[in-house]
């Protein structure tokens, strides 16, 4: 018996990256804008995103939204007030979403034409770093009580980031927030990353964001 | 506890190169940034193998560690070199240092194979 090494070169996720980059095709070709959102737990991803999806509604766009979480369909019933159609994935356990679980939702979801699709992933600022969903926006999300420096402590998952909203800007203040360090910190692990201040309690950055989403959606589907 | 994905996948490629099982090791890289815990990813690369063909084959992990570039000095540094009290900034002319990329690169290299010999 001899060993021999044989080159492989490969990467870990590649079953996952071709069945998203198959969907972000699909998803595409149907003229759908898909977002997936990212934060830690409690950061206000799901407010806002009731908050977006409302004022989506209102601007006559066709939205929908799937929900992980890892027990529980709590966020997809509040999502559902915005009048958006909604799905929960229910992971049981496991921290992130990944490709082949937003599939099979999507696949058996009788929907009319859709402008944006979002998903919110599971809270979680380590885990859904390295699943690619089909997206073809990331979302990140940093909550003003979290403290500014949390960029610099999951530098991963920031820098896989498209546009980070900065939430909850009405409590700034009373934290102490350093928004200016703070954005410095994101320009670090991501150079000319967006940012937006936002509050789903005032609604502050809420149209400036949709407008700014329905810009990217028109520049991406050209 | 996302290792435990990752394990999965770095079993099927390892079934999918020694489908005779033959393997003794598999060599991964993974970027400092791949947000992988090494230890947890040896366990649960241990439970994906347990009671397979696999199950003594050794997970080599090598770490693509944090570099960061000074355009005006044309100089690279990792984090030891680094200013502790000013670690985003040159340590030598002060400029904004970048970051190099492929920290969150994470790939099966090489698998290890054990051939009968002559063939």
């Amino acid at each position: 018996m001899e060993p021999r090494i044989l080159q492989v070169r490969t990467k870990i996720l590649k079953a996952n990256d071709t069945l998203a980059r198959q969907m972000r095709a699909s998803f595409l070709s149907q003229g759908i804008f898909v977002s997936n959102w990212v934060s830690s737990p409690g950061s206000g991803k799901t407010l806002w995103l009731e908050r977006t999806l409302g004022r989506m509604i209102q601007r006559g766009l066709n939205v929908a939204a799937i929900v992980g979480d890892l027990e529980t369909d709590r966020d997809a019933q509040r999502l559902r007030r915005s009048g958006a159609s909604v799905r929960q994935i229910m992971t049981h356990g496991l921290c992130h979403l990944e490709a082949e679980m937003v599939q099979r939702h999507w696949n058996h979801w009788e929907l009319g034409p859709i402008d944006h699709l979002f998903i919110e992933n599971v809270g979680n600022l380590v885990c859904p770093t390295s699943w690619d969903l089909g997206e073809s926006l990331r979302v990140g999300m940093l909550s003003v009580t979290e403290g500014e420096d949390k960029p610099l402590k999951y530098p991963g998952l920031f820098n896989t980031c498209d546009v980070v909203l900065l939430t909850k800007m009405d409590l700034a203040e009373a934290c102490e927030f350093d928004l200016s360090s703070a954005v410095t910190n994101l320009q670090t692990v991501r150079p000319g990353i967006e940012v937006f201040e936002t509050s789903g309690k005032t609604l502050a950055g809420l149209d400036p964001w949709i407008d700014w989403l329905e810009a990217r959606r028109k520049v991406i589907l050209g | 506890m996302h290792e435990l994905s990752i394990a999965n996948e770095i079993f099927k490629i390892l079934q999918a190169h020694a489908p005779q099982g033959n393997a003794i090791a598999i060599g991964i890289r993974l970027g400092a940034w791949s947000c992988v815990g090494e230890q947890s990813l040896q366990n649960s690369f241990r439970w994906v193998t347990d009671q397979t063909p696999f199950c003594n084959v050794r997970l080599d992990i090598e770490r693509i560690e944090e570099v960061w570039i000074c355009k005006t000095c044309q100089q690279s540094f990792d984090q030891s070199k680094q200013s502790e009290s000013d670690p985003q900034n040159c340590p030598w002319c002060g400029e904004k240092l970048e970051l190099l990329d492929g920290l969150s690169e994470m790939s099966v290299e090489w698998i290890e194979l054990l051939d009968q010999q002559g063939t």
